[in-house]
């Protein structure tokens, strides 16, 4: 159990990543700023998919569908006149009552089962938001004014909130319930046998992360000051999965790497080359070839070596 | 302290019957053997039971509650527990993980998230009780196969059940280890209401108060150990008799040596099937692998053909040394494998299944169909429609579609009824009339000895017996010991 040697390196390395992360973007600035918020969005959405992917098992390619709920909601509303506040507490609750009744569907199934049925779920909602031009602005998407206060105060927020849901979804999976969906990962039929309710778990789990990613959707829609069907596209769920797997799916702390890193990296390649994606599609199949925990598992493996 | 009914239970998969009716009553604190052939439904009445399947029809009690139609999680929380025929652990957990779990499970505290995850004292005391204290921190993936099957059994204790359903706990084990889990199972409290489905014939008698004889389905038999002992219908079951004298003359002088095995040991990870296996096979020879579940049999064939890989020894195939060969050049070869279970493929009808399976030579569509008359009936049905002994036919005429050399068949007659039994040994008399070469691995003995020409016997993964079927029969004392009801 590489975990129970780690915390040390672990915490030093996590403590020191959030540090440079509220410190430098502040300092710097400008389009850094607004990228080091844009990745600090990104990340609580990745870290959300990662208690699924990584904790319970449940590969969900229809997150898409929670982080645009979120961004509506909070575009709607807003524009309706209605508090940011209430808005983003619409986004978290939207979100999970669409997972809660998806869910049930989606999670009978296992494996690619579940990959298409979440998949095909997410579509239905991009395909509303993309028809119903009267209500979402159809292809040309929701202009927002301007929202969230100064940048650099809703950067403090965003980072003060991720480090929040990455310690609790941390505490989440130490706790017994947490244990109860490893073993359902890992053995579905025995966690049955041995009492365990194996459907009502993968489902609160999945409404919980639909609740967190819908929360990171109508955060996105603060920052960027607009919301477009774009964000509700398949697309967007296979973006988050990969940032998931690129900084490790266990443990959270890989999803933020792999988060910040994609966003950070997408936009320096994409300003030096078109061929970002070819870029990306190679980085992410060497970090899965070196290593199955991502390039957060590497380095706190690096680490823990050497101390 | 809870009695565990069964009431006219039926299961039935596709054309196979797998419970016909099954009725027993296990009184609390009663341990309760249950044995039977291969695919006599002893692991079916058993996951009916956990509720794992949902039967066909028919009625479970556990005291006076009915529970059939309950979920697996549901019947844990009234008080039953089980363990699997595999080991089945969670691989990353450690040891104290798994009980603690299982405790916290066992006791509703399992939907707990805002405390972290502590280790139980009934966990530890489980994990005590079976030996397993210093091995706490391990993941369960690490354990050998002795000590997965010791946490199994732990966790079961964690769960202070009612009621334990144990599927086959000893099989895989061996030596020492195979003593430690067996004690273990012994001492396990006496209050306990126990049904455990074993192949090890001498542990079930130590261990049972009494034994249900499970053939085809159906309660054969009932009593205590010494009554199923001296059951004579039991022993027919499990040994046979008559039906072997009337088998044919053997197959003259046996032509050049087709298959030579030489000292193979293979396993399973941790686990250790075969030991020094040395085995040979002329042309046109019929030559039956005989031994009970879990002796290697399925193992050997695999091995035969390349499913798994040998870890000692060489296997030469009409000369030629096979032991690094690939499953497909050892097909190209003349090897063919007619698997246990018949393995039907979804969706196709039996002459498509058929044609998929034709390579040009000797064996064609139609004379198949002139050995198995049923098939061209039956040709346009799917073949997952087709009843266990149609689909056995249909699994023999795949492997001679080949045109193998050799044609290893793997326990054709598991979970047929005596009638399909018999055009199974009627199907590879034929066969051996026609000049074919067969290895055959089986448990039903009387079978075997119809058709065979060499016997070899395999018992914990060695061979215990090799020679001529008639210097077995002259061994009916042995026979019984090594091969039947004991």
């Amino acid at each position: 159990m590489p975990a129970r040697r780690v915390p040390a390196a672990t915490s030093w390395l996590a403590g020191l990543a959030v540090a440079g992360m509220a410190v430098v973007p502040v300092v710097a600035g400008g389009y850094t700023l607004y990228l080091a918020t844009e990745a600090m969005v990104w990340s609580l959405a990745a870290a959300a998919l990662g208690l699924l992917v990584g904790h319970a098992g449940v590969v969900s390619l229809g997150h898409a569908a929670f982080f645009g709920i979120g961004a509506y909601s909070v575009g709607l509303l807003v524009k309706a006149g209605v508090d940011l506040w209430v808005g983003l507490g619409a986004a978290v609750l939207l979100a999970a009552a669409f997972a809660a009744l998806t869910g049930p569907l989606a999670l009978r199934g296992h494996g690619v089962v579940v990959l298409m049925v979440t998949l095909a779920f997410a579509q239905m909602v991009y395909s509303a938001a993309y028809r119903w031009k009267w209500l979402t602005g159809g292809d040309d998407g929701l202009a927002l004014p301007k929202l969230g206060g100064r940048p650099e105060l809703f950067y403090a927020a965003s980072v003060v909130l991720v480090v929040a849901c990455v310690a609790a979804l941390r505490r989440l999976v130490a706790s017994p319930y947490g244990q109860a969906l490893e073993a359902i990962r890992q053995n579905e039929s025995k966690a049955r046998a041995l009492g365990i309710p194996a459907f009502p778990y993968k489902l609160a789990a999945y409404t919980l992360s639909a609740a967190l990613t819908g929360l990171a959707g109508g955060l996105l829609a603060i920052h960027r000051n607009f919301v477009s069907p774009h964000d509700l596209y398949w697309v967007t769920s296979a973006t988050l999965l990969v940032m998931v797997l690129l900084g490790g799916s266990r443990g959270f702390v890989g999803a933020v790497v792999g988060a910040t890193l994609y966003v950070f990296l997408q936009a320096w390649v994409s300003s030096r080359t078109e061929f970002w994606s070819l870029f990306l599609g190679l980085v992410l199949v060497l970090t899965i070839l070196g290593s199955r925990e991502g390039l957060w598992g590497l380095l706190v493996r690096r680490w823990s070596r050497r101390a | 302290m809870l009695e565990l009914r069964v009431k006219d239970l039926f299961k039935q998969f596709g054309g196979l019957m797998a419970l016909n009716g099954v009725s027993l009553a296990v009184r609390p604190g009663e341990r309760r053997g249950l044995i039977g052939p291969n695919g006599a439904g002893k692991t079916t009445l058993l996951r009916v039971i956990s509720g794992e399947m949902q039967p066909t029809r028919g009625e479970v009690w556990l005291g006076d509650r009915r529970v059939d139609g309950l979920s697996p999680e549901q019947l844990a929380r009234l008080g039953v527990a089980r363990t699997f025929q595999r080991s089945s652990l969670f691989p990353e957990l450690s040891a104290l993980q798994h009980v603690s779990l299982a405790r916290a499970a066992a006791t509703g505290r399992s939907g707990c998230f805002w405390e972290p995850w502590r280790p139980d004292p009934v966990g530890w005391r489980a994990l005590q009780a079976v030996g397993l204290e210093h091995r706490a921190h391990v993941a369960a993936g690490a354990l050998s196969h002795g000590e997965q099957r010791q946490l199994e059994i732990a966790c079961v204790l964690a769960q202070e059940p009612k009621v334990i359903l144990l599927d086959e706990p000893l099989a895989g084990l061996a030596g020492a280890e195979r003593e430690q889990v067996g004690r273990l199972l012994l001492g396990l409290p006496r209050e306990l209401t126990v049904l455990l489905i074993e192949h090890d014939l001498s542990f079930v008698q130590s261990f049972a108060d009494r034994i249900t004889v499970l053939h085809y389905g159906e309660v054969l038999a009932e009593g205590t150990p010494e009554e199923v002992r001296a059951d004579p219908r039991v022993q027919e079951v499990y040994v046979g008799t008559g039906e072997t004298a009337s088998r044919p003359a053997p197959a003259g002088t046996a032509g050049e040596t087709l298959l030579a095995v030489q000292d193979l040991d293979t396993g399973y990870e941790s686990m250790r099937v075969l030991e020094g296996v040395r085995l040979q096979v002329s042309r046109g020879e019929v030559v039956a692998v005989l031994g009970r579940n879990g002796a290697g049999k399925t193992t050997l064939l695999h091995t035969l053909m390349g499913f798994l890989p040998a870890r000692r020894g060489s296997i030469h195939m009409a000369g030629r040394d096979v032991t690094r060969l690939a499953p497909q050049d050892r097909a190209r070869l003349g090897m063919a494998l007619v698997p246990q279970g018949r393995r039907m493929l979804e969706g196709l009808r039996v002459e498509e299944e058929l044609a998929l399976a034709s390579t040009r030579g000797r064996w064609n569509l139609e004379r198949v169909y002139n050995l198995f008359p049923q098939l061209r009936r039956r040709r346009h049905h799917f073949s997952t429609s087709l009843s266990g002994g149609e689909q056995q036919m249909v699994a023999i005429a795949r492997g001679l579609l080949r045109n193998p050399a050799l044609l290893l068949m793997d326990e054709p007659s598991e979970g047929l009824s005596p009638l399909l039994v018999r055009h199974v040994r009627e199907a590879i008399r034929s066969l051996k009339e026609e000049g074919e070469t067969l290895l055959l691995a089986e448990q039903n003995v009387d079978l075997a000895l119809s058709v065979a020409d060499r016997v070899y016997v395999l018992e914990n993964g060695r061979v215990v017996f090799a020679g001529s079927v008639e210097a077995l029969l002259e061994q009916p004392g042995w026979m019984r010991e090594h091969l039947g009801v004991g």
